[in-house]
This record gives C-alpha cells, structure tokens and sequence, in this order.
C-alpha cells in the first residue's frame, strides 16, 4: 500500500522533535485561546496566525493543526461549563453538556468529548490519507471550468447551509466577493476598488477581515448587551473518570458521529453544524434512555462532539486535495498555507510531499496530544473560564489589533480592521452569517482566475461550463442547492426550537 | 452570548441593508467606468466585477421587498437592549488606537488606551487598575513580538525608551 508508507513517511516528520514541540505547543495555546468564552475555533486560529510567521513552513503548519485541534476542544469546554457555544457546531454539545455538569457530571461531560473527538480525529484523520490521493488523482484531470462549478457549488451550499436565510447567506458571500476584488488584477494589472489608496493594492487580507468579524464584532456585540452580570460557570464536582457505563453509553454515539460527520465534512457543503445537529437528533432518537435527554445524556455530548471533530477534519479533505476551503476555519488554514506561498491542491501532493504527509500524520500526533494533555489539565483550563470580563475582552482587543499590526504595520490596515469590527458586530445583531463573507473573500478571486482562464481556453465561449459534463453536473447541483433549501428546513425547524 | 437570539433584521435594517448594498453596487459600477476596456481574448478584469455588481443589485432589490413586506417593528424592543455606553467607550478605545499610531505614540501606548477603554465599557473604572494591567500587557506582548519572533510593530517614544 502506497498510502501506508506515505503516512509511515508522514509520521517520521511529525514525530522529529521540533515539530513534536510546535503541536504541542500548538494544542496548548490554541486550547488557551479556544476556551475564553466567545472565541470560537477560528478566531482562534485568525488570533495565533502572527506567531507563526517566522518558523519554517511545515513546524508553523502542522503548529497551526495543533491550534485548529487545541481550539476546538477549547470550545466544547467552554460549551459544557458555561453554556456559551463559541461557535454553531458546539450549540449541541452545550444543550446536554451543560446539564450533565449542572447536575455535576462535568467530568464525564469533558471526557467523553475529548476521547469522542480523539477517536473521531483518528479515524477521520485515516479517511484523509484513503480520500485525498483519490481526489488528487481525480483533480488533475479538472479542468477550470471544473473548477470554477466547484467553487460555485461551494459557494452555494457555504451561504444556503450556514445561517438560517438564504437572502442573508448570499449577502454575506457577495460582500465577500466585493472584497475579494479589491486590489491588482493578477491576469492584467489593473487596479481595481483601490481609490488611490496604496495599501488597498495589495488587497485585502484575510485574516484582517476575521478577527475584525470576529473578535471585534463579537466584542462590540457583548459590549452593547453588558449589563454588568457575570455569567455564572458550572464547577467541574464528581469524578473526571467516566464509568463503565459512560463508556458503555458513548462508544456507539462516537462512531455514529464520525460516520455522520466525516462524509459531510467532507464535501464541498463543508461545515461542521449540520452533522452536528443531525448527530444529536439520532441520538435522541435512538437513546436508551430518551427521558435523559434535555437533562444530560451522555449520549448527547458523545455524538456531536465526535461529529464535530470528524467534520472539521473531513473540511481538510477538499481542502488539501483541491485547494477549496469550506469553512471559515478551513479559510484560515487556507491563510496560513498561502503565507508561505503554498498552494494548497494537486500539485502539493507532488512538490511538497514531506510536508502534506507530515501535517496529516501530524493530526495523529495532535490528537493524542490533545487527550494526555488537556483531561489531566482541565483544572487549569476551568480557571481560565473565570477571567472576569473586562480584562478578558479589553485583552482579545490588544491581541487582535496586535496581530493585525504585526502582519501589516499600517493605520489603513487597522482602520480596516475596526471597519469590518463595525460591520460584523451589525451583521451579528441583524442575524447575518459572517462565515460566507470570509469564504467568499478568499475563494472569490481564486473562481474569478478559473473563469477567465475557462474563458481564455475557450475562447470566450461562455457555454464552455455547460458542454463539459463534470461542470455541468455541479452547477447543476449548486441551482439545485439554492433552490432547495426547504430540505433544510426540518433541521432548522429543529435548531429554533432547541438552540 | 450565543443566547440572545436575533430574529433577523426588522424593517428598518433590512431597508439600510438594501441601501447599502445599492450604494455598494454604484461605487463598483463608478469604478468600472474608471477603467482601461478589456484585452482581446477572454473576459478582462470587470467582467467578474460587472457580474458581482448584478449579484449586489438582485440583493438589494430583494432586500428593498422584503423590508416593504415585513411588519414595522416596535423601536422600543429593539433598542432597549444596546448598551450605547458601552459600545461607545469600545469604539472610543479603537479610535484612539489608531489615532495614538497615527500620531507616532507608538505601539504600547496605543494599547494602554485600547485596555483602559475596553475595559471601561466593561465596568472597570479608567483609575483603576486597568491602565496598569494594560501597561503591562500591551509592554510584555510589544518585547515578545519584537525580540523573540523579530517581527515589526510601530515604536513610539516609550518603545524606545524601554528597549533602547
């Protein structure tokens, strides 16, 4: 097996010493970050992205997976112990999380998510070595009208899945998009959305734009509700240890979560919110003991934290074989890559094979880092949750315009940061998606080259997209994606009643 | 936090929204017009722009409708909730960031401010503690990030006060 060796390869560069200590590292500062209430697992990664520019490319990468990872298990903590999901994917962990510790089995709440999204990052992390080098196999022969259908799809099902109305889901995105135009053409050298500005040439940055979304927007939004009570945080009592029955209870739900998660992380719809929700409604459905459910099954935290985890691994999937990132999260990564010049895609898998292989391997790796690491920890972390709110946001805002600063040390650039702070706190209180808006930012310009590079081989012939049958059945699939968001609606039906 | 829940825009926001997205879609269409007509083969550099400023007006327009449709909501709900203080003394706090850089205060003073200011809006009095702990911080992140990862961040008279 080919595969087998690779990932062998792989696995000898994750584990060379340097790299072991960047995901540590990684995985703790990223659970550090990933538990201050409100940061979700982007943010976080858009927050610690400064401090791994000067390293070298693979130790920063397979860093930035132990911050991805070390995030997101910041997140459900916070989800269990304060009821504040840091981001949609954790909503369900935070229905039945919470209670188990109200009822004091936060314990077992917290391991069986971290061993759930340990078994669900190693499975998940073995479809990764199965399904990319199929997909890049597949992927040399798209070509651009493929893959402009591709992104199109993507943009379709990121804007009508996320969020609860299409109209404001395609909002966001085309926002995205308008932003993704500023700056040099690359094809001609024009500028364009520049208005004499110099530093807008360059365009605008990616990472700019989410901690502005992010960490301001969300900062200006808890501001303009302060009411100066502090949230209360449930203490971790009882045994860490999860029983035999836990265990008993949890190891069906984790791999139903991986199964239901992995395939749709997967795909171009990306998102780990759906699985998520699906996964607590089969639990629900299929649970033991239903009567538990809404006060603490077990059940309900295994399953979509497994899902969770599956799905946000499964986003690396188009991610790294084709270059197409998914999820806001994915988006950064993408971020991260291309701070190195790399371009994630095909050819990755060719040129910089150590590092590809070494960054999946490093999954491996950042995962079991994350269970001996963050179980025997978690009274540190809980201290973390108890930062009191003035100093937790006035820091976020210091680190935020920090990092904006150290990428680009410019007033424009932190004039942009505050700009986009202002929109995304507005778009926070009128229900706007914020994740379209930084796919469409960061995929915008990338569909753009591919449609004219379609346009140029063909031509000019716009009807080249439709005369190639793999375009033609994903655009295809993207009008039916946009026409049929009623499939959704039972899902979402579900989200307002228990989110 | 993520408990608030937002019933989507009300009338009024859903007509801003369409007004700017309106707005949006006129200033690329004005740029459009700013530019060189495109090469020969292929689509040039507006094309894309042309199709994103369709994108922006079909929005728009759905937005105009749909705020014409929805009921006019009462202001009273709406508003009660927002902590204007607050959000002043956040927004206050970033203003001053940027105006403390523009002015050459450097990076450490700017940041004492952005703290102070924050955490103003979040109930701690400016004589308190806050401009220590902001001091203090924004002084040890300004080191970490200059000498450790050699990365750039702007220097006032403080910067070079402290690090020579």
């Amino acid at each position: 097996m080919e595969v087998i060796s690779l990932l062998a390869q792989g696995l000898l560069v994750a584990l060379q010493p340097g790299n072991l200590l960047f995901a540590g590292v990684g995985v703790l500062l990223g659970t550090l970050v990933g538990i201050l209430p409100g940061i979700s697992p982007s943010l976080t990664v858009a927050l610690l992205l400064p401090i791994t520019f000067k390293l070298d490319p693979t130790g920063s990468i397979i860093m930035f997976a132990g911050i991805y990872f070390g995030g997101m298990y910041g997140s459900s903590t916070t989800a269990i112990l304060l009821n504040t999901p840091g981001e949609a994917a954790s909503i369900a962990t935070a229905i039945e999380g919470h209670k188990m510790a109200k009822a004091g089995r936060g314990g077992p709440a917290l391991a069986t998510a971290a061993i759930g999204s340990f078994v669900a990052g190693l499975i998940a992390t073995l479809g990764i070595s199965l399904l990319a080098p199929w997909l890049v196999e597949l992927a040399v022969q798209f070509g651009p009208w493929d893959y402009f259908a591709l992104m199109v799809l993507a943009f379709i099902t990121v804007s009508a899945t996320f969020g609860d109305s299409v109209l404001r889901g395609i909002t966001s995105l085309a926002l995205g998009l308008v932003l993704g135009l500023v700056g040099i053409d690359k094809l001609t050298g024009q500028s364009r959305l520049a208005f004499g500005v110099p530093s807008l040439l360059d365009g605008v940055s990616i990472t700019t734009l989410a901690v502005g979304l992010f960490a301001m927007g969300e900062t200006l939004f808890i501001a303009s509700r302060f009411t100066g009570v502090q949230e209360k945080i449930e203490a971790v009592r009882g045994s860490l240890w999860m029983t035999k029955e836990d265990w008993k209870r949890s190891w069906k739900p984790w791999l139903r979560g991986i199964g239901l998660g992995f395939p749709i992380g997967a795909l171009p719809a990306g998102g780990a919110e759906v699985p998520t929700l699906l996964s607590y409604t089969l639990e629900r459905r299929l649970a033991v003991k239903p009567e538990e459910f809404g006060k603490g099954a077990i059940e309900g935290v295994a399953g979509p934290e497994a899902a969770n985890n599956a799905a946000a691994t499964g986003t690396l999937v188009p991610l790294l074989a084709l270059g197409l990132p998914t999820s806001a999260t994915a988006a950064m990564m993408l971020a991260g890559f291309q701070q190195y010049g790399l371009v994630p895609g095909p050819l990755l898998f060719v040129t910089n094979a150590d590092l590809v292989w070494g960054l999946i391997a490093s999954f491996f790796v950042g995962n079991l880092m994350l269970l001996v690491l963050n179980l025997p920890l978690v009274g540190l972390w809980v201290r973390l949750l108890k930062v009191p709110q003035p100093w937790l946001y006035a820091g976020i805002l210091v680190f935020a315009v920090m990092g904006t600063l150290a990428a680009n040390p410019s007033t424009v650039e932190l004039i942009m940061l505050v700009s986009f702070g202002i929109c995304g706190y507005l778009m926070r209180c009128w229900d706007y998606p914020v994740a379209p808006m930084i796919v469409g930012l960061i995929l915008g310009p990338m569909a753009e080259s591919q449609f004219r590079r379609a346009l140029q081989i063909s031509l000019g012939d716009g009807w080249v997209f439709f005369k190639h049958g793999g375009s033609a059945t994903l655009l295809a699939l993207a009008l039916l994606a946009l026409l049929a968001p009623v499939v959704f609606k039972g899902l979402r039906r579900f989200k307002a009643d228990d989110a | 936090m993520s408990e608030q829940t937002t019933t989507g825009p009300g009338r009024q926001a859903l007509a801003t929204v369409a007004a700017l997205l309106l707005g949006l879609a006129a200033v690329i269409a004005w740029d459009i017009t700013a530019m060189a007509p495109a090469q020969a083969v292929g689509v040039g550099p507006t094309a894309v722009m042309r199709m994103v400023v369709g994108l922006l007006l079909v929005l728009g327009l759905a937005h105009a409708i749909a705020a014409a449709r929805a009921a006019p909501k009462k202001r009273a709900q709406t508003t009660s909730a927002t902590n204007r203080a607050a959000l002043g003394w956040v927004l206050g706090g970033l203003v001053g960031m940027i105006a403390v850089l523009q002015l050459g205060g450097g990076f450490v003073m700017g940041a004492t401010w952005l703290f102070a200011a924050t955490a103003r809006a979040f109930g701690q009095p400016l004589r308190s503690r806050s401009p220590v702990i902001g001091l203090v911080l924004a002084a040890l992140v300004y080191a970490f990030f200059t000498q450790a990862l050699s990365l750039s961040l702007p220097a006032g008279a403080l910067e070079r006060l402290l690090l020579g």
